[in-house]
């Protein structure tokens, strides 16, 4: 049986399955490493520590690296496999997931840049749900990379609905720092600072949907679409 | 918020989707709206062999229909009984009906000569006739009896060669013979000589297997462009020209018509695993 994917036989030329493995563990490495920056990102929001900070920033790195890995492969087993049916929609789905992920480490990043604006200030309810924020990103994330490796269509479909959750959180979030901006109108920095931190993980929920979306795609071929409400 | 909301506007389940192999029931449509040939409960035996096993489908107008699979699959077996090519087999038996315009073509009363103009077919290897360039295209509307004149059957000579996009490198020497040209050249001749006896489909078995990558596209391009004017079917071993050239694909399988439906939902998104496993090269 094909370690590949699950329930796909070997392809008969071996070295077009070596390709996908390949592109399969850069993936999940890529998606491995997002998953400690966000939770480098929950320790410096606790810690607030400038070194775990910048650590986080230059995390950023070799995740770029990572998805120019990516994209260069899928260029070349397109030009030499010209993959069908499943094949296809996996190769065009990991290109897109990877961008997916790029850029979640760039918000994660971008947090690690931002947290500085909390130094010395208490901004005790804001912050909780900013944490429960990047709490519930984590865990959808880990889910997500769990979901890419089974191709299971009723998981993505689970994951894809639990952005809700961060929308929540977010509204939460939103609603307590409005009230702390109107009690301490004098630490404008700081606020802003937090809305942006709470603005990057609301945006990295929307990239993780994207995900759980392009896994739905690779597993049946068809478009996960949340009707107009 | 409400639960219904939340759940997928289309959303389906790949494991209640898929067909599995032991299953070789017909996936897909094989009917459609104002047929060109229609095609029901066609069995083919080679003696004893079973080689197309109760096969329905339908021919459309205007389209490209391709017939891809496994060598010994069928598909070719099945377009050669498209226009009666089987009955030159001694010990080809083939059952059920096949009809063109509503007309049985199996039919005592149906002369394969006429049958086989209406119905002409290409080869895999070019198979000009050794005579000139002229003579290649003019054999058929002659002994057909379509041209009344020398003017007329010229004139056929030439509509042929340019709808089969070969006039402009043939037209000064038309004398010569069909074969000095160069196997895309002598192909393309051979789809002159088929358009030449007006026909409604043209039969394509490998048309392109023998031809280089240019010669190829030659090709493609034609069959493209004869689209609008004739139904084409092909059998071809190159997914990618099936997925190029045809609006409709047929998958077949040691006899089986195993899948057909539109050409960009087999290449990107087939029901059946069989299907699944032969194009993207997990066959075997």
């Amino acid at each position: 049986m094909n370690q590949e994917y699950p329930m796909k036989k070997e392809h008969t030329v071996k070295s077009f399955d070596e390709e996908l493995q390949l592109l399969k563990s850069l993936v999940v490495d890529m998606a491995g490493r997002c998953e400690e920056q966000l939770n480098l990102a929950v320790e410096v929001i606790d810690s607030r520590d400038a070194a775990l900070a910048k650590t986080l920033v230059s995390g950023d790195e070799r995740i770029n690296e990572l998805q120019n890995e990516v994209d260069s492969l899928v260029v070349k087993i397109l030009a030499k496999r010209q993959p069908m049916a499943f094949d296809l929609r996996m190769i065009i789905s990991v290109l897109k997931i990877v961008a997916e992920l790029e850029r979640i480490a760039d918000y994660a990043a971008g947090m690690g840049k931002l947290v500085r604006y909390l130094d010395g200030v208490s901004l005790d309810d804001p912050v909780t749900s900013l944490k429960k924020m990047a709490r519930i990103s984590l865990s959808m994330l880990s889910d997500l990379i769990a979901c890419y490796q089974t191709l299971d269509s009723e998981k993505a479909v689970v994951l894809w609905n639990r952005d809700d959750e961060i929308d929540a959180a977010y509204q939460t979030f939103l609603n307590q720092l409005q009230l702390f901006m109107s009690r301490s109108p004098d630490l404008v920095e700081a606020s802003t600072g937090t809305l942006f931190m709470g603005r990057n993980l609301e945006r990295i929920g929307d990239h993780l949907t994207n995900i759980a979306e392009n896994i739905f795609f690779i597993a049946t071929g068809e478009n996960l679409l949340k009707p107009a409400r | 918020m409400n639960n219904e909301a939340n759940q997928p506007a289309k959303r389906s389940n790949p494991g209640g989707l898929r067909v599995d192999r032991e299953n070789r029931e017909t996936v897909g449509e094989p009917f459609i709206e104002d047929p060109r040939m229609t095609c029901r409960n066609v069995d083919v035996f080679y003696g004893d062999k079973h080689a197309i096993i109760n096969v329905s489908l339908d021919i459309g107008k205007n389209e490209v229909i391709s017939m891809i699979g496994p060598s010994g699959c069928g598909k070719s077996t099945f377009i050669r009984c498209l226009n009666r090519m089987n009955d030159t087999i001694d010990t080809c038996r083939v059952r059920g009906q096949i009809k063109l315009d509503g007309r049985d073509i199996y039919d005592e009363s149906i002369d394969v000569v006429p049958l086989r103009a209406q119905v002409g077919m290409v080869f895999q290897k070019p198979n000009p006739f050794p005579k000139s360039i002229y003579q290649n295209v003019a054999y058929g509307p002659r002994i057909h009896g379509l041209a009344q004149s020398k003017e007329e059957l010229d004139e056929i000579v030439e509509t042929s060669l340019r709808k089969a996009g070969l006039w402009d490198e043939v037209k000064d020497r038309l004398d010569q013979p069909g074969t000095a040209l160069s196997g895309g050249q002598q192909q393309r001749l051979c789809i002159a000589r088929a358009i030449a006896v007006s026909p409604e489909i043209i039969l394509m078995d490998e048309p392109c297997s023998a031809l280089d990558p240019i010669a190829t596209a030659r090709i493609e391009n034609l069959i493209d462009e004869l689209r609008h004017n004739y139904t084409i079917a092909i059998v071809t071993h190159s997914m990618q020209q099936a997925s190029r050239v045809s609006q409709r694909t047929a998958y077949f399988h040691l006899g089986d018509l195993i899948e057909i439906g539109p050409t960009e939902i087999i290449f990107t998104n087939p029901k059946h695993q069989l299907t699944e496993d032969y194009i993207t090269g997990r066959f075997g």
